[in-house]
Parts: structure tokens; C-alpha cells; sequence
């Protein structure tokens, strides 16, 4: 039996979308009315739901309280049923700490942090369905939540992981592309500047072909950005009639 | 626009758990449809090849018919093929990656009308299987369901046969649909193509080698192989050094008995081994054909055996070779094939006694390859005795570990035995070189050169390059009778006194865009072959022969390199290169070259530009061209002696030329005699070669592709040193140049002979030249032995 084609000679990948093609998009915000913030996202197969606190008082020891900026903490969890097969731990292992410590890196240079001193956000987030690119669900989600609880930012996070096959360059990856075992990069994208909130990627790829890959993770990111704006524009007109009432 | 659906598959991990696992899958509005009918082709995208317009029907396989049948799918005759990605799929999972990519280049080759369209990817084509329904019914309903949508698509205009092995899709779908006709391949065959009898033929084959495999799987008797191993042991033994990777090779002359395992790559670091790896017997070559590549098992040390030194040996095998073998080397067993370099194999029927004796079956026959290395194969056929005096392609289709040979099925007659066509055709075909003549596509990206429409010079093309037309004197030696003129060569005085040397090689890219049909082509074909009385070319001939060919007397597009050299030292001082037009005043042979620098005018009878002038300025143009031809052989001998000084090598081979006569049969073998314009010509090769090599890695440092002579290895000198002590000399062959000083030195008065022997001895231990890329590389290793 020979293995699956991740690109084939006609240009489609294993799930019949093109190179730059994203995975179809759908988002709510505000799915839990005791939170500050929270929002739920599908992409493709890939779900993820986020929640918000904050700012508030720093919980715990005084002395991580930072004198000019808020602090960061987020949590990522998956669920014991993400993955097909059944997980041991949903959080606390190693993995689950790096993506939480790649989150708050992300959001603490997309939150104006300095807007709440010596206060505390935090942002948890769960995998509910893992089907790749979990990274850049989680971060949309978090986006998502962060504007659903009204905390200042600079912008829009946008995030999509790109990979690498044949020369070309493949947008938002499904778990069947990552596992394949190419080089896969995760964006997490200021959209408005075009600055770079976090880069990650752990494979070798040829210099040549950076630039490539990374142009297509910013493609698909601001694609991700309009498909959120319409989100919260549209959640923001339901919010402003119930108001209205 | 996308549309979503989930597909839900059923995979089995390994520890042997079933998993449910849900994939997306997207459906889109418009696939590609490559038809020249189609009503909206921009709303199809259709940016590849088309299907001609010009077939009564297109005709759309069934999966289990791409499975088995592509083969006969492969004639060219057969056109207006659509395969469907569900077909294309079925023999991706279930038959392997050789029958696919077979199946893709056949889709990618722009010669054959035939196209593949993304069913599964279009949204009214996309059928959900049903629950309980069947792999292979499910596939047949999604071929017929989008062969149907396709008939509507091209708006009810083309009628589409749909052939299928399953009967009862045939008695379903038969009378569905009008215009959609679905029936079986035989009856398709012998409808629509009742005089392809090649095709009728090679349906009987397969269909009865598929017959036997499947009686063969029930008895499966006592094995005689061992099984091979499983990929990921193979490759996990690899890389902890249990099992080594390399191509077999079977030894041309114990065909039987010995193979070698060259080792690939720098696997053999950790391992003292330096020779190659026996495999001694067919059962430790364990079903593996000459250029497979394959994963060989060291055998314990008291478990090795010699190679045969004897050269002629009665086969009574294991006791001789006890006897007469060599030191023990490292002997091994195949324990896997990781690449199959199966290909079409020419062979010969037995004689009709033999056929007899093979007893009891007398359908299968075993087939003699032409290739000593190959092993006999079985194949099934009841033409045996027609094609007793011919020779014929066969194909490999298995060879199970219960079975001595490999079992395959007949392609196609070549020719009668001892006939020259026949035997041409099966030395191409056991070559692997492909000479169907240039395709329509093709011949339309060729320019136009014919007595009614002459080729020009463009205008745009005479502003941007050099003209080199009216201040030199560019001319060609070449042998006689020669078509394809490459290379020109020119001279002339500057007016410091200086000299300036020309080289001018045709300008090929000029004509042949990257990409195009004619570039694709002349990569898989890669160079022109030469037969003693014809040759095949790499570019159509309108190309080789005339347009970028450097013919006398005609303006042609060149790429040149000028040297301006000093008028007493003939010391390099200024390279130029680009692109230029030439116009070659005289195209000269080797021999008339060779005759006017020895001062003897008498040849110019044979040059036909000297034929039409008057006496006076026939004189001056000759001394022009005699100072010309003079003066480049004077320079050849400086450059040449330069490269004497830093160690290059003066290597003998023997050349041979053909003579033919009036009927092109062969008539006479001669050696061809080494002249000095010969030496003349290739050393200004030579020297552009060098400075273009030079220019382009400066230009691009890290992807410019050399050639580059690796030195040889010193074993091999081995027997030159031995042969040469016997005459006396010593010969050192620790470098180039000490290796060109002592070939110098060995040289016996009373016997010339000897000299050259010991040179194309020395030929015979060089290494093949590799191209390199000057990026993959230190810069020291960009080294030619030889030059």
C-alpha cells in the first residue's frame, strides 16, 4: 500500500482544498456568562474553547506582581478525548506547559499590559478536538475572549500554522499534514502593523524556502482576521439591540 | 464556497486497536474539467492539457480496470481517457507506488491525450458511502456518478463509454443513463478497437498471468524463498548498522552464482568493510534482479566464501568453486528490496523441444532474457510457438517466495532474431531509451525554417547581441559528413597586436524555453544517441540539424567566450562572454583541417566554399584561413603544455569509426587516426569549458553544477602497475602528475604499442565524472583528475 499524497500533481491536498486554502472557520463569543470573557472556535475539526479573567487582583503570592504591567497567565488543557486515541493527562505535562507559555508570550505582546499595573489576567484555554494547527486555534480563541471581556489591546491576534511540501507551501495544516512529518511553522500575527506576535518552528526547512512559508502563514492569518472581525462585529450588533431593549 | 463533509474512517493502530477517526473532506463547485466542450471553462480553472476534440467518445475507467488493465490504457491509439481520482486512488492504496507514478507520468505526459478529474473534490460528483455498502461498490457508484455529471457537463455532447469489470454495474447502470454506455473491457475492446491487435493481445496476457497468481496464492506450496522483512525493520536495521542498503549487482559471467552488493553512500563509515558484498547463490539473493536496490544481512565470518577467480569453469558449482575461489570476502544475504528497478526485459522463447519438456503445463513458459544477469522468467502464453524467432518485451509482474522465477506476462513482438531492426530495437529497449518520434505539441514550440518561409535573424534579436558576422572568421572542424555542428572556433589579430580567441557554441536555449513541452522532452531523452547508421535525436531535427546547427555560410544564434591573448605569450588577458550571431565561413572536416596545416593546398578541391571563386581571391581567402588554423594550434600547444605543467593526464582510448556503404550496411571498422587538429579542437573545448565553469560559480556560488573527475581509486591501478613491471617500467600512481610522468616515461622504443596499452589501461581505472552542485561542497574537491 503506498502512503497518502499530501499534494497531488492537480494541486489538491488530502482533504480536497488548494495550497492556501483555510479549513472552514466558525466562532462564538461569550458562551459562558460567569466568565469576563469566553469564546468557542472550530476550525475544520480543531475546537477549542477559551475563557478570560481579568484583570484582577494578583491570586496567590504578592510577590509576582509586576510594579508597571499586568500579568499574563494562561493555561492551556486538552481534553481527554481530543485525540483519537484516549490521553492520560489532560494538563500539566510538558507539552501542555510549552503551548501555555507560547500563549502568554503571544498575549502579552498583543495585550497593553501596562494599562493594569499589579494585576493579574488570566487565559484558559482547552482543546476539545484535536485535528492540528491546535496552536492557532488556541490563540484565536483567546483572541476572541480577550475582546468578548473588554481588555485593551493592540490588535487583533491572528494565528495559522503553515507547512511545506513539494515546494509548496501549505496554509493552515490538518493533523494528517502534521503528522506526515514535514516542517510546519505556527504564526501568530499583529494584523493591522503585519508585526510578528510569536514564530515557531521546530523541523529544518532551506533558508530559500522561509520566506515562502512564511508568507503564506501571514496570508491565511489575515484571512483568519477578517473571518474573526466578522465575528465580533456580529456579536457586538446582537450585544447592542439586547442592550437597546 | 467550500462545502464541508466528514468522512469517517476506521484505522487500526499498532498496537492492534481500532480507532474511529473523522477527517474533513471539501467539496468545491467547480473541479477542473479539462474538456475543450466545457460550457465555462474559466469557471473550471482548465490550465493543463485538454482532451482533443477530435474522438467519437471519451471513454472513463473503472477502478478495478485502472488496477489491472493500465497497460493497455498506456497505447497511445487509445485517446479521450478520463481517469477518475477515485480510480487513481484504489491503485495508489492497493497497488503501490510503481503502478501509481506509472499512472501519473502517464497523466503528466502532455503527448497523451488522457486527464485525470477530481470526482471526489466536485460537489455533485462527491458521493457519502453508505453505511454497509462495499469499498468496491462504492467506487464503481462514484465512477458512474461523476461519468454521468460529466456528460451533462460538456452539455450532452460527447457520448462517454464507462468500461468496468463488474457485471452487475453493467446490468445496473447499462440502459440508466443515455449517452452513458457502461461495458466490460473486453467488449469495449473488441468493439472500438477490433485492429489494435497489440492491445487484444496484452488483455489476453494480463488476464491469464492474473488467473495463475490467483491459483498459485490457493496451492501456495513449499516455499523457496525466505520472506523479506517489513519496511520499518529494514530501515530501523540500517540505521543501527545490522543490515547494510546497496545495488545489486550480478556478475555478468556466474550469473547464477554470484552477485555483488555495491554499497551506497557513506553507510559502510562505521564498518571496516571495504570491498563490495558477495551474495553467493540465488537463494541468498532471495528474488532480487540486477539494479535493485537492496538490504543485505552479513553472513557469520566462517560462512564467507571467494569469488571465482577462473574465468572459464564447468558449472558443477559448489565443489569448483571451493577450489579455485580467491580469499574469503564479505558474504551476505538479501533480507529486503527497498526499490524495485524492474523494467521491460527483451527475451527469447525456448526451442520448441525444450517447451515440450517443461512438462505438464504447457501454457507457462519460461523465457530467456537477453541480459545474461536477469533470471528466466515465467510467462503464459499460447503463441509460444509463433513467436519462436522473434524477440519480445516482457514485463516482471511478481515474484512470490514460492516460486523459483519471477512470473510476467508479454508486452509486445520487437522484431525477428537476426534482423537489424529487431536487434536495434531490443539494444534500445535494454538500454531503457525511449524514440517515438516528437509529438504535435512538441513540433509547434519549433521555429519555421523552410524554403517558403525562411528563418531570419530577428531584429530584436540583432540589437541585443554581439555581430560577430563581418569582423570574424568563424569556421568549424568537425568529422565529415557531420549534421549537428555545435561548436565554431575563431582568431584574429586586435589592432594592439594582441590576439583574440573565439569559441561559439550553438545557442540552444534561445529555441527551447524552460518548461516547455520540448525541454521536458529533451530531459527524459538527455542526449542524442548515436548508431553507426542513424541516430535519435535529443531536439526535433529542425533543431539539431539545422537551426542550431553551425552551418556554413548561414547566420545562426551563438553563445560565445573571446579571450584576448597576448601577441607573444599567449597569456589570458581579458575573457568576454555573451550571446552573439555568427556566420561560419567554412565548414571543414578533421582530415582537410589536418592537410591544409600541414601546408598541403591540394585538399581544397574537397572544401565546397573554396568551389565558386576565382582564382585571386581563393588565394587570399585560403591564406587566411591556413594562418587561422595555424595560429590555433600554436595557441593549443601553449595551453596544452600549460596544463602538462600542473599534471594533466594524456589518456588513450580507442576510437572507432564506422564506414558504411552505399546500403548503409556496415562495411569496414576503422580506428580512428589521431590528427593534431583533433588535439586543436578539444583543447579550446577544453578551455572554454574551463572558463565558463568558472564563470558560472562565481555567479552563483552555491548552485552552479560542475562536472567534476573524482580521483580513482588506487585499487584499480592495480593491474596497470602489475603489466607495466612486466615490461620493466614502474608506474606511480599516487597523483595525476605522477601518474602522467610515468605513463610519459613508459615508453619502449621498439615497441609503440606498448604505451598506448598501458594508457587506455589507466582509462580503464578512472572513475565515471560526477556533476556536482559547487553548493553540496568544499571547494577543493571541485576537482578534475584528468584535465
Amino acid at each position: 500500500m503506498a502512503g497518502l499524497d499530501l499534494l497531488s500533481d492537480q494541486g489538491y491536498r488530502v482533504d480536497g482544498r488548494r495550497a492556501g486554502e483555510l479549513r472552514k472557520i466558525q466562532a462564538r463569543m461569550g458562551v459562558f456568562a460567569q466568565a469576563d470573557g469566553s469564546a468557542y472556535i472550530e476550525q475544520g475539526n480543531t475546537k477549542a474553547l477559551a475563557v478570560v479573567y481579568g484583570p484582577h487582583e494578583i491570586r496567590g503570592s504578592r510577590a509576582r506582581a509586576l510594579p508597571d504591567r499586568a500579568l499574563v497567565n494562561c493555561q492551556y488543557s486538552s481534553a481527554t478525548f481530543s485525540t483519537g486515541e484516549r490521553k492520560r493527562r489532560p494538563h500539566g505535562d510538558r507539552k501542555s506547559c510549552e503551548m501555555g507559555l507560547q500563549l502568554r508570550q503571544t498575549f502579552e505582546a498583543a495585550i497593553l499590559t501596562q494599562l493594569h499595573p499589579r494585576s493579574q489576567i488570566d487565559i484558559y484555554v482547552q482543546v476539545l478536538q484535536a485535528d492540528g494547527g491546535t496552536y492557532a486555534a488556541c490563540v484565536n480563541a483567546a483572541t476572541l475572549a480577550v475582546l468578548d471581556a473588554g481588555i485593551p489591546m493592540r490588535d487583533f491576534v491572528c494565528a495559522c500554522s503553515a507547512g511545506f511540501v513539494d515546494g509548496t507551501a501549505l496554509a493552515d495544516l490538518s493533523h494528517v499534514e502534521e503528522a506526515a512529518g514535514g516542517p510546519q511553522l505556527a504564526l501568530a500575527l499583529l494584523p493591522a502593523s503585519g508585526q510578528i506576535a510569536l514564530l515557531e518552528m521546530d523541523a529544518r526547512l532551506h533558508e530559500d524556502h522561509l520566506e515562502r512559508v512564511l508568507e503564506a502563514a501571514a496570508r491565511a492569518a489575515r484571512d483568519v482576521h477578517t473571518l474573526l472581525d466578522h465575528v465580533v462585529r456580529q456579536h457586538v450588533c446582537e450585544a447592542s439591540l439586547l442592550l437597546g431593549d | 464556497m467550500l462545502q464541508k463533509r466528514e468522512k469517517v474512517l476506521f484505522l487500526r493502530t499498532f498496537r492492534g486497536r481500532t480507532l474511529r477517526i473523522v477527517r474533513e473532506h471539501y467539496l468545491r463547485p467547480s473541479v477542473p474539467c479539462n474538456s475543450p466542450l466545457c460550457p465555462q471553462p474559466a469557471a473550471c480553472r482548465n490550465d493543463g492539457k485538454l482532451l482533443t476534440m477530435d474522438v467519437t467518445h471519451y471513454v472513463i475507467p473503472d477502478w478495478k480496470v485502472v488496477q489491472d488493465y493500465l497497460e493497455i490504457l498506456e497505447f497511445p491509439e487509445l485517446k479521450g481517457i478520463i481517469f477518475m481520482q477515485t480510480a487513481c486512488q484504489a491503485v495508489q492504496h492497493q497497488r503501490g507506488w510503481r503502478q501509481y507514478n506509472k499512472l501519473r507520468s502517464l497523466l503528466k505526459d502532455a503527448r497523451r491525450d488522457c486527464i485525470l478529474f477530481a470526482n471526489e473534490f466536485q460537489q455533485h460528483c462527491y458521493l457519502l458511502r453508505e453505511r454497509g455498502e462495499s469499498m468496491e461498490k462504492w467506487q464503481t457508484r462514484s465512477i458512474y456518478n461523476a461519468a454521468v455529471w460529466y456528460y451533462h457537463h460538456c452539455q450532452d455532447r460527447m457520448p462517454i463509454v464507462m468500461v468496468t469489470e463488474d457485471e452487475e454495474a453493467i446490468q445496473q447502470y447499462g440502459s440508466e443513463t443515455e449517452g452513458v454506455f457502461v461495458i466490460s473491457f473486453k467488449n469495449y475492446l473488441d468493439n472500438f478497437w477490433p485492429d489494435l491487435k497489440a492491445a487484444h493481445e496484452l488483455w489476453d496476457s494480463i488476464l491469464q498471468s492474473r488467473r495463475e497468481r490467483e491459483n498459485e496464492s490457493q496451492e501456495s506450496g513449499g516455499k523457496e524463498y525466505p520472506e523479506h522483512l517489513p519496511l520499518e525493520v529494514l530501515e530501523a536495521g540500517i540505521k543501527s548498522g545490522r543490515y547494510i542498503q546497496g545495488i545489486l549487482n550480478v556478475n555478468k559471467h556466474r550469473a547464477q552464482m554470484e552477485a555483488f552488493v555495491r554499497l551506497q553512500g557513506a553507510s559502510s563509515k562505521d564498518s571496516d568493510l571495504v570491498s563490495d558484498i558477495l551474495i553467493h547463490g540465488m537463494k541468498a539473493r532471495n528474488r532480487s534482479i540486477h539494479g535493485d536496490v537492496v538490504v543485505v544481512e552479513l553472513l557469520p565470518k566462517d560462512e564467507w566464501k571467494g569469488r571465482t577467480a577462473a574465468l572459464c569453469e564447468n558449472d558443477n558449482e559448489d565443489k569448483a568453486s571451493g577450489e579455485s575461489s580467491s580469499e574469503p570476502m564479505p558474504t551476505g544475504r538479501v533480507v529486503g528490496i527497498l526499490q524495485k528497478n524492474w523494467r521491460d526485459y527483451v527475451v527469447t522463447f525456448p526451442a520448441k523441444e525444450e517447451v515440450q519438456s517443461q512438462g505438464k503445463n504447457a501454457q507457462k513458459i519460461l523465457v530467456t532474457p537477453w541480459d545474461y544477469r536477469i533470471p528466466k522468467i515465467r510467462i503464459s502464453t499460447q503463441q509460444a510457438e509463433a513467436l519462436q524467432d522473434f524477440r519480445v518485451v516482457v514485463r516482471i509482474d511478481s515474484w512470490e517466495s514460492t516460486s523459483v522465477y519471477p512470473n510476467g506476462h508479454f508486452v509486445r513482438v520487437l522484431g525477428r532474431i537476426r534482423d537489424l531492426e529487431g536487434e536495434i530495437a531490443t539494444i534500445l529497449v535494454e538500454n531503457s531509451i525511449s524514440v517515438v518520434p516528437f509529438s504535435e505539441a512538441q513540433m509547434c514550440e519549433m521555429p519555421v525554417n523552410t524554403p517558403e518561409n525562411p528563418w531570419k535573424v530577428s531584429p530584436e534579436e540583432e540589437r541585443e547581441r554581439k555581430d560577430l558576422r563581418r569582423t570574424h572568421l568563424v569556421f568549424s572542424i568537425d568529422p565529415k559528413g557531420c549534421e549537428d555542428v555545435d561548436d565554431t572556433l575563431s582568431v584574429r589579430t586586435l589592432n594592439n597586436g594582441n590576439l583574440e580567441l573565439g569559441v561559439h557554441i550553438a545557442d540552444v536555449t534561445h529555441f527551447v524555453a524552460p518548461n516547455s513541452y520540448i525541454d521536458i522532452e529533451a530531459r527524459t531523452r538527455a542526449t542524442t544517441y548515436y548508431l553507426a547508421d542513424r541516430r535519435y535525436d535529443m531536439l526535433p531535427s529542425i533543431l539539431s540539424a539545422d537551426l542550431c546547427s553551425l552551418l556554413g555560410g548561414v547566420d545562426r544564434y551563438a553563445v560565445s567566450v573571446m579571450w584576448e591573448l597576448d601577441k607573444i605569450t599567449y597569456e589570458i588577458k581579458k575573457v568576454w562572454y555573451g550571446r552573439t550571431i555568427i556566420r561560419s565561413a567554412y565548414q571543414l572536416f578533421y582530415e582537410a583541417a589536418q592537410e591544409l596545416l600541414d601546408g598541403n593546398v591540394s585538399i581544397i578541391e574537397d572544401i565546397p566554399e573554396f568551389k565558386d571563386l576565382d582564382e585571386k581571391s581563393r588565394q587570399a581567402k585560403l591564406e587566411e584561413l591556413v594562418w587561422a588554423i595555424g595560429k590555433l594550434t600554436d595557441i593549443a600547444r601553449h595551453i596544452r603544455a600549460k596544463r602538462d605543467r600542473c599534471g594533466a593526464l594524456e589518456l588513450e582510448g580507442v576510437e572507432i569509426h564506422v564506414q558504411l556503404d552505399e546500403k548503409k550496411n556496415i562495411h569496414d571498422l576503422i580506428s580512428k587516426q589521431p590528427l593534431e587538429v583533433h588535439e586543436m579542437v578539444a583543447e579550446c573545448m577544453i578551455l572554454a569549458n574551463h572558463w565558463v565553469a568558472k564563470k558560472i560559480w562565481e555567479s552563483f556560488p552555491h548552485q552552479a553544477l560542475l562536472r567534476q573527475h573524482p580521483p580513482p581509486h588506487q585499487e584499480f591501478f592495480l593491474e596497470l602497475r602489475e603489466c607495466a613491471k612486466a615490461k620493466g617500467f614502474s608506474i606511480d600512481t599516487r597523483s595525476n602528475k605522477t601518474l602522467a610522468d610515468s605513463l610519459g616515461n613508459a615508453h619502449d622504443p621498439s615497441d609503440p604499442v606498448v604505451n598506448r596499452l598501458l594508457r587506455s589501461m589507466a582509462t580503464q581505472a578512472m572513475s565515471n565524472a560526477l556533476y556536482v552542485s559547487t553548493g553540496s561542497g568544499a571547494e577543493a574537491e571541485f576537482y578534475h583528475y584528468v584535465f
